[in-house]
């Protein structure tokens, strides 16, 4: 496309009709490539766009009108047309093959079935040399965009644009670039964005990718991405997430905006999350999740095993289950395995184990990675100061104070 | 079945809000003063010091229009950072091209370059002031500088340079000790006196040059958006860039000052560092020489070690290279090879035997002139845009502080140009 940028355009008595600035592209219309559908020509007096359809000739060295210039029409580009080279040339991409964010060096066109088509994006080096210096100047003569130079194209199917205009640009693939994606990869991606691209990524994600790929991210970006979406948007996706998520987030977000996205959530998820919320995030309180099993004891391992089923489908993590009395007062837990080793007609509180190692909301999180790690614990349960079982910590929760290592993305300069 | 969630317990305690609203101002406290700091590098410690031995205190003056543009300007590099979360080199490629950016950062790499080989010549001097000759001094800088890059922990490293830089602080001291007439010093830092020789403009270029350095606004810019500093937090971050750029030139009035009282009147040119660190002599007797060298060998490896880094990240941000430490040569070529070029290069030419070294320190501080006005023509044209900016566009004055600086650069340049080839065009001169 670089070649045709400041192409002088002729009309068929070969008189100079302008020059080409930008190639404008349909937008809504079902086709597998966005279709180039005018110029945008500036001649001395005005920038205007020459129809597709009244182009004659257009290759290199060479663009030609259909019309005597006279005959022209003059039409002023309008405010929501999308063009090349001001939203998507220069601009940053993802390749979604790589899952890498990339920057447009060049764009390549093609004739497809009779249409001038965008088919890919030049990232490699070829693009950007092109682009400097022009597709003719070798020190031997030669064209550049031959030489030796590596060159990379991304299809046009395998990228996401991410310039906010270019979402209507969708063409028979919607929505689908990004779910192709992992949400640890999305993650990826969005840590090397800045703010505008990505709120303009996470607009595109399903609600359930949007929740998993913010629970990759370091709270404090997670918090900026959710302040920049629609409060709508932003409480369905906390009420996807796990609630100690969900309360770690909010805890970044700023008080009165924080209270309103709690107040739009489902009244089950915002109890959970409102009751989190007032522990210390540096405290087993602040750690732990609502999201366990309990069972009373008098079950048995048959009965239990026929009400874990449906449970287990949408619990977020089950290492273990606990065995409380008619209080919620914690008596055992069993693990998975446990259970389906005991007999079928055996009472939980026989085939518990107790006592269970647990904590209080107040004890300080590096003491519970201490006991989880000492006693090589999944999960490690949250009791009131009466034994009432009120939350849990799983592995999750902790792992990173286990390791030094940092394990979320964040965007680095050094 | 699933525990019942317990009953709700209002909303968040405020505890947390007094403690965030701290951090986040310790958090964003720092680009600022940091760039400040770098500032006042081997270069800076140079240019100041020859203009107070060569021209007295008659330069003085320029630091209060230097001080405002450097304030202007650093503004609005952390302004376009925080509002658009995105580094300079990025902005200016995604609004006008590949081409212009393809330019303007050939000529950053350039002027760098020369600032790296500034940073080893600064180490190189103060260490032949200990006695260690260069071709031992400068490999092992080399290395260190290598090494802070590629294994340091950066953050640690910083903090170890920024305490060192206290140093700057013996210019004071050694500024009032050397007794300067101060009614003289204060008449001539408010009574602006203009010159048309090559030299006086190649000082006035060298001082701006060295004072508002390119490279530092593509620096500063891109630790604002690395720190995450966005709209709201920008408030207080304006007041870091602010209290840093007054100490910039707090402490280069005193180098001058410094210089001015006790190598002016004796007529001492500035050849070497040994001449330099006389004007600390007031201060520390005998010792000056060894406290200019350990402030001048800080001061060099600290922005040493920041340079080529900040360079490589500007080009590859720019062109859209792979950027990063912790990538390797195959996953970032560009990135590896332009970092490491630029220390080979820099420690490379100050081995050349009998390359002088505190000509070239200045030499690369009017580079930096020269390229400044290109780079805020750029700044100038990115922050007013409203498409980008929003309400945070300059304002009138801001305007006119960074456009009257562009202009009275490439005014300056032009007169250089003229001096330089016409040197009798002038009868004054």
């Amino acid at each position: 496309m670089s070649e045709f940028l400041g192409e002088t355009v002729r009309d068929v008595a070969r008189q100079p009709v302008g020059k080409i600035r930008d190639l404008a592209v349909a937008t809504g219309v079902r086709s597998p490539f966005p279709k180039i559908t005018g110029l945008l020509i500036r001649d001395r007096f005005e920038t205007f766009v020459l129809p597709w359809e009244d182009v004659a000739i257009f290759q290199r060295g060479t663009v030609r009108t259909r019309l005597m210039r006279e005959d022209l029409i003059h039409r002023p580009a309008s405010e929501d047309e999308i063009f090349l080279a001001r939203h998507l040339l220069d601009k940053q991409i993802v390749d979604i093959n790589g899952v890498k964010v990339v920057r447009v060096n060049d764009l390549k066109l093609d004739v497809v079935s009779g249409d001038l088509v965008l088919t890919a994006a030049d990232v490699g080096v070829r693009g950007l040399v092109r682009r400097v210096f022009g597709a003719g100047i070798t020190p031997r003569g030669g064209r550049l965009s031959d030489a030796s130079l590596p060159s990379r194209l991304i299809p046009w199917d395998s990228m996401q644009p991410l310039h906010p205009k270019l979402d209507r640009l969708e063409t028979t693939l919607p929505q689908e670039k990004l779910r192709r994606l992992h949400p640890a990869d999305i993650a990826d991606v969005l840590s090397q964005v800045s703010g505008t691209e990505r709120t303009g990524i996470f607009r595109k994600l399903d609600v359930e990718t949007a929740a998993e790929t913010l629970h990759e991210l370091e709270p404090e970006i997670q918090a900026e991405i959710l302040e920049d979406l629609p409060e709508r948007r932003a409480s369905e996706i906390l009420e996807q997430m796990p609630a100690d998520e969900a309360a770690d987030v909010l805890g970044e977000i700023e008080g009165e905006h924080a209270r309103d996205l709690v107040q739009l959530m489902e009244k089950e998820a915002a109890d959970e999350v409102t009751e989190l919320l007032v522990h210390d995030e540096n405290t087993a309180g602040g750690l732990m999740g609502t999201d366990f099993v309990t069972f009373p004891p008098v079950l048995t391992v048959k009965e239990t095993l026929q009400r874990l089923r449906p449970i287990a489908r949408d619990a977020e993590v089950l290492f273990y289950f606990y065995v409380v009395d008619e209080r919620g007062i914690l008596l055992g837990a069993l693990s998975v395995r446990e259970l389906l080793a005991a007999e079928d007609d055996t009472p939980l509180e026989k085939a518990m184990t107790t006592p269970v190692r647990s904590v209080t909301p107040d004890v300080s999180a590096d003491e519970v990675a201490e006991t989880m790690s000492k006693y090589d614990l999944l999960a490690l349960p949250v009791t009131d100061p009466e034994g009432v079982l009120i939350g849990i910590i799983t592995i999750d929760d902790v792992v990173d104070r286990l390791h030094d290592l940092p394990k979320r993305h964040r965007r680095r300069l050094r | 079945m699933i525990a019942p969630a317990a009953a709700a317990a209002g909303p968040r305690p405020d505890a947390r809000t007094w403690r965030r609203r701290l951090t986040v101002f310790l958090a964003i406290l720092g680009p600022g003063i940091i760039t400040a700091n770098v500032d006042n590098d081997a270069g800076g410690i140079a240019t100041y010091s020859i203009a107070g031995a060569h021209f007295g205190y008659s330069l003085l003056w320029t630091l209060l229009p230097i001080t405002l543009a450097l304030i202007v300007v650093q503004e609005m590099s952390a302004r376009l950072g925080a509002i658009t979360g995105k580094g300079l080199g990025e902005l200016i490629r995604e609004n006008y091209g590949l081409r212009a950016t393809f330019y303007l950062l050939v000529a950053l790499l350039v002027t760098d370059i020369g600032n790296t080989v500034a940073e080893f010549a600064g180490w190189a001097a103060a260490l032949e002031i200990f006695g260690i000759p260069r071709w031992v001094s400068v490999p092992i800088g080399a290395f260190v500088v290598w090494w802070i890059v590629v294994k340091g922990n950066y953050k640690t490293v910083e903090k170890i340079f920024l305490i060192a830089c206290t140093v700057y602080l013996t210019y004071i001291v050694s500024a009032l000790f050397a007794r300067p007439l101060w009614k003289d010093v204060l008449k001539q830092t408010f009574h602006p006196r203009i010159e048309s020789s090559a030299a006086w403009i190649l000082m006035i270029i060298g001082i701006v040059g060295t004072t508002i350095a390119p490279w530092m606004q593509f620096y500063l810019q891109a630790s604002i958006v690395e720190k995450r500093i966005g709209a709201e937090e920008y408030r207080l971050s304006r007041w870091d860039v602010i209290v840093g750029c007054v100490l910039t030139d707090v402490i280069a009035f005193f180098i001058i000052v410094a210089c001015g009282a006790t190598l002016f009147p004796h007529g001492i040119r500035i050849a070497g560092a040994e001449q330099a660190a006389l004007a600390l002599k007031p201060l520390a007797g005998k010792w000056a020489g060894t406290l200019f060298a350990f402030g001048l060998a800080n001061a060099s490896l600290f922005a040493a070690s920041i340079l080529p880094l900040a360079t490589a990240y500007s080009i590859c941000e720019g062109l859209g290279f792979e950027a990063g430490v912790d990538k390797s040569w195959s996953e970032a070529p560009q990135f590896n090879a332009l970092y490491t070029s630029m220390i080979v290069i820099g420690a490379g030419i100050i081995l050349i035997p009998g390359v002088p070294l505190f000509p070239v320190l200045f030499l690369s501080q009017v580079l930096n002139g020269l390229l400044l006005p290109f780079v805020l023509v750029f700044m100038c044209l990115l922050v007013n845009r409203a498409d980008l900016m929003g309400e945070h566009v300059n304002g009138r004055v801001w305007n006119w502080v960074a456009w009257g600086t562009s202009a009275a650069m490439i005014a300056l340049t032009l007169g250089l140009v003229v001096t330089s080839v016409w040197p009798g065009l002038f009868p004054a001169a």
